[in-house]
């Protein structure tokens, strides 16, 4: 019996071998001699304790395969405890909507995250690309070194110095870098890559490249997203391929979805204009062609579904065109209380897949103030209204914020964008905010806890300590206002650095 | 001054909820009367009630006192005072009455119970005859249980580890409980691992390990009436021998300053046991202290992670001293951890501890370690390139090296004579745990 064969036998059992097992290691000869074992299975058991001992005292270091470079060294200094601490509680699901405001004050005071906070960080970057300029400006040089050799986060490395090797030998990461900074220079040539490259990709990889060119697609892509990626195994990538199509102007697809979605959103026949959406029968859905995604969220019947996902790949231009009326005019005729909200939708879908700023102002009025959604009707930010808002230029809300203090009417109105946005306001605007929101506060009328922390990032940081002071000297807080303290106390421990401990 | 960390409040928390709790009230506006000394915090805490509520707590986290109504354990007051003083936002100040009245009462009942441990013991020494018969009739079960695993293992390897009873995890569970009944959770332990080992699918060579373990351990105990005391020791406490606390702290104790290099949790039926590492800055020597508890009130390390601290351990009886007791301790602050080893060192030293306690398990150490791959596996790697297998999850592979960004980075792990696990790791001059809790 060889020297390895007692880990046969201890499975099979001795009744099934012949003879007993021999030393299990030529250096234990010795030893197992010396233990003179009394029968077959007491072998097997002395050749498994000997060989646990052998190997583990006996465990001898290996050498790594690739030398790692090690990352350079950082200059900038790292954030405080404070900050530190006020990013992992984010992290963890606290306050989380004052990431951003904690992202930019990292950014002014020329901070870096802490590298333990590096990975969930990037992790948060690869979910919202909304955040990523900012995540990019405090990882710092570790943050960098790290992206480069992790397959994670390509869109961190994408500043970085890409020689052309680098698309054919470099890793995913660093070749879908390499694309975004031909998507930045040369968009054709971006195109010709991932058309190059798609049948022989890997699922991931595909993915990452259509993330890369969805911001701007060059119309040569058209080809490939038509053929390929809107039929792709993974349902992300589908989705990519639908946002990348309906930024080609004039691409096929957002011609079929016009030409079906005209079909269903028509003009009602009463003497004031308004739109009536006739869902598609479902013979007509069509579900799974063109990238239309089959399964409806709860609470919603698969044709309405269907419905808002076509409207969603058709421009207002075109509806402003086909009905020969502007913006507002178009969402004011969207009155049908049966459907207004699909339709309301489906146009706000369309507006965050292909920015129409010039609707803006008149989508709000039409949604907000035309139908009455006010903060208390607009349910919470969980609402797909809010969604949409979140992606509106700085310059346009500003300047609808601006509108609205002129006229005292529009108070309603204005906390429900101030809400919808939760952009802080500073200079001449600030202390008008605070006391515009701090009165909803008195008044009792914000209700939802999560509301109460939005409407807390409103406040301009030169206004939180008398706000506090404020709240601190009211008898009974409702828990919204309880909510909106500690969202304020929160924001201080990260914009008030003095104060570190 | 006692200290407390963020971490260490967290760990302390019932729930995450209570956890997220603690932090909202973690702030001033919340309190009134708030205050510290060197070991104790108190506040009065403004909750839905008329008056309110009367928090204090002991620094170390060892014990605390809310008049609120929660029936979570510590609540989440105490939790919002303990994270105000780990943020160093208590004001020094007298103890106000009603935290004295709390202390004096402490003091009370721990001195009540000391006495009646001392009583206890000296009750023990008295009825010497009784003592001898209890350990008559110990003996003689764990002798049966010896026998019996003696049989299940021989019969086992007879049959084979395929066949399909003793593939059967149910074999080894229900073997596990009779050697409980046979007063030796030790093996017992043992066994019930081979027998999860199975359930979840584990290798072979797992299950032949945990075989040769206790195997090693039977033959031991067959031949330890030849064997010298710390030996006869180390095979008691093998096969599950409770030793009495008294009997650990009345041997000789070791002097040193202690830093505490890691810790972490595991948990089995439904308890946690927090295992902290520490090393001696002058006598450069390892041991481990344990403190356990029900799932609902977590325990507290038995010296603060991340820490230096005065103190005189008690080693366990045993030819390889490795656990110790703390009975008291004295925080003399962080500094960074004594002079690192090489992975030469980590595994000559591994190797010296399985000559002497051969079914030993782990050797802690302090090392400069950085990820890599070798054989194509994760691995870490020492300073001077030397490195061994790794086992850790990806989120927290992907943490640590973040953390060492490419250069061998002071860390604290364990070696068990196939993988290191990291316990925890200097990041930028923070000590930070990077444990994964073992069920």
């Amino acid at each position: 019996m060889s020297s390895d064969e007692w880990r046969v036998t201890a499975l099979l059992g001795t009744s099934r071998s012949t003879g007993s097992p021999a030393c299990p290691h030529p250096g234990l000869e010795s030893v197992w001699s010396a233990l003179g074992a009394d029968g077959p299975a007491r072998a097997v058991l002395d050749a498994c304790a000997l060989s646990l001992v052998a190997s583990s005292a006996g465990a001898l270091p290996l050498e790594a395969d690739d030398p790692v470079a090690a990352a350079p060294v950082e200059e900038r200094p790292r954030v405080g405890a404070r900050r530190a601490d006020a990013l992992r509680r984010m992290i963890a699901g606290e306050h989380a909507e004052c990431l951003v405001e904690w992202l930019d004050a990292c950014i002014a005071a020329n901070e870096v995250v802490t590298s333990r906070d590096l990975p969930v960080l990037l992790d948060l970057g690869r979910r919202d690309a909304s955040k990523r300029t900012r995540i990019v400006h405090v990882m710092g040089t570790r943050g960098a070194w790290l992206a480069s050799h992790e397959s994670s986060w390509p869109w961190a490395i994408e500043s970085t110095e890409l020689d052309d090797d680098v698309w054919v030998h470099g890793s995913e990461p660093e070749r879908a870098a390499y694309l975004a900074r031909a998507q930045d220079t040369d968009p054709e040539r971006a195109a010709a890559l991932v058309t190059e490259e798609w049948s022989t990709a890997s699922a991931d990889f595909r993915e990452a490249m259509l993330a890369v060119v969805v911001r701007a697609p060059h119309p040569c892509l058209e080809g490939v997203l038509e053929s390929k990626a809107l039929s792709d195994r993974r349902a992300s990538t589908r989705r990519l391929a639908v946002a990348a199509l309906v930024r080609i102007p004039g691409s096929g697809l957002t011609t079929r979805a016009f030409e079906r979605a005209r079909r269903i959103l028509v003009r009602g026949t009463g003497s004031v204009a308004s739109l009536v959406l006739e869902l598609p029968h479902d013979r007509e859905l069509g579900q799974g062609v063109d990238g239309l995604d089959p399964k409806p969220p709860k609470g919603c019947g698969a044709r309405a579904h269907v419905a808002r996902q076509l409207l969603a790949r058709v421009p207002i231009a075109s509806w402003c065109a086909h009905f020969g009326v502007d913006a507002a005019e178009l969402f004011r005729a969207n009155s049908d209380p049966e459907w207004r909200d699909v339709v309301t939708a489906g146009f706000a879908d369309s507006m965050r897949l292909l920015p129409q700023p010039d609707c803006a102002v008149d989508f709000l009025r039409g949604v907000l103030l035309a139908q009455e959604w006010h903060v208390g009707l607009l349910g919470t930010r969980e609402s797909w209204t809010v969604g949409w808002m979140e992606e509106l230029p700085h310059e346009t809300v500003d300047a609808l914020v601006e509108a609205l203090f002129e006229r005292e009417t529009d108070v309603d109105l204005l906390v429900a964008v101030l809400l919808a946005t939760g952009r802080t306001l500073d200079g001449a605007n600030a202390a008008r905010c605070s006391s515009v929101v701090l009165s909803w506060f008195l008044a009792d009328r914000v209700r939802a806890n999560a509301d109460a922390a939005y409407l807390a990032l409103c406040i301009a940081p030169t206004e939180i300590r008398s706000v506090l002071a404020r709240i601190a000297s009211l008898d009974r807080l409702s828990s919204a206002a309880e909510a909106f303290a500690r969202t304020l106390e929160f924001r201080t421990t990260y914009l008030e650095p003095s104060q570190e401990r | 001054m006692l200290a407390i960390t963020p971490d260490q409040v967290l760990a302390l928390a019932p729930d995450a909820a209570s956890a997220k709790s603690g932090r909202g009230l973690a702030t001033a506006r919340s309190w009134s009367e708030i205050g510290r000394d060197a070991e104790h915090a108190w506040g009065l805490a403004q909750g839905s009630g008329k008056s309110p509520y009367q928090v204090r707590a002991h620094l170390s986290g060892a014990g605390y006192s809310c008049s609120c109504p929660s029936r979570k354990l510590p609540c989440k007051h105490v939790l919002g005072l303990l994270f105000l003083a780990a943020d160093g936002a208590l004001p020094n100040s007298p103890r106000p009455p009603h935290v004295e009245e709390w202390v004096l009462a402490r003091a009370a009942r721990a001195e009540k119970k000391q006495e009646r441990e001392a009583r206890a013991a000296s009750d023990v020494v008295v009825d010497e005859a009784g003592r001898e018969r209890r350990r008559k009739t110990r003996d003689s079960r764990v002798a049966k249980g010896v026998e019996l695993l003696e049989q299940l293992l021989g019969d086992a390897m007879r049959r084979g580890l395929r066949d399909p009873e003793y593939a059967d995890p149910r074999v080894w569970r229900e073997s596990a409980k009779r050697m409980v009944d046979a007063q030796a959770p030790g093996l017992a332990a043992r066994v019930e691992r081979i027998g999860a080992s199975l359930a979840r699918g584990g290798s072979d060579g797992a299950v032949l390990r945990e075989i040769g373990a206790l195997h090693l351990i039977l033959r031991s105990h067959a031949s330890v009436d030849d064997s010298d005391e710390a030996l006869r020791a180390s095979v008691d406490r093998a096969i599950g021998r409770v030793v009495p606390t008294q009997e650990v702290l009345e041997a000789e104790g070791v002097d040193d300053t202690w830093f505490v290099a890691g810790r972490r949790t595991v948990e089995r039926d439904r308890v946690l046991t927090n295992v902290v590492h520490v090393v001696g800055r002058t006598t450069r020597r390892w041991f481990h202290l344990l403190s356990s508890g029900p799932v609902s009130a977590p325990p507290v390390d038995a010296l603060p992670f991340g820490r230096n601290v005065e103190a005189r351990l008690h080693p366990y009886p045993g030819a390889l001293p490795a656990r110790a007791l703390a009975p008291g301790h004295v925080d003399v602050g962080a500094s960074p951890p004594p002079v690192p080893e090489d992975f030469s060192d980590v595994l000559a030293r591994h190797a010296r501890d399985r000559a002497v306690e051969p079914w030993g398990s782990e050797t802690a150490f302090v090392a400069e370690l950085h990820p890599v791959v070798a054989q194509g596996a994760r691995a870490l790697a020492d300073r001077l390139g030397a490195a061994l297998p790794w086992s850790v999850g990806e989120a927290r592979r992907v943490r640590t090296t973040a953390v060492c960004g490419g250069r061998p980075t002071l860390a604290c792990g364990t070696f068990d004579g196939e993988v290191v696990q990291l316990l925890a790791i200097d990041d930028g001059g923070d000590w930070i745990d990077v444990s994964e809790d073992v069920a």
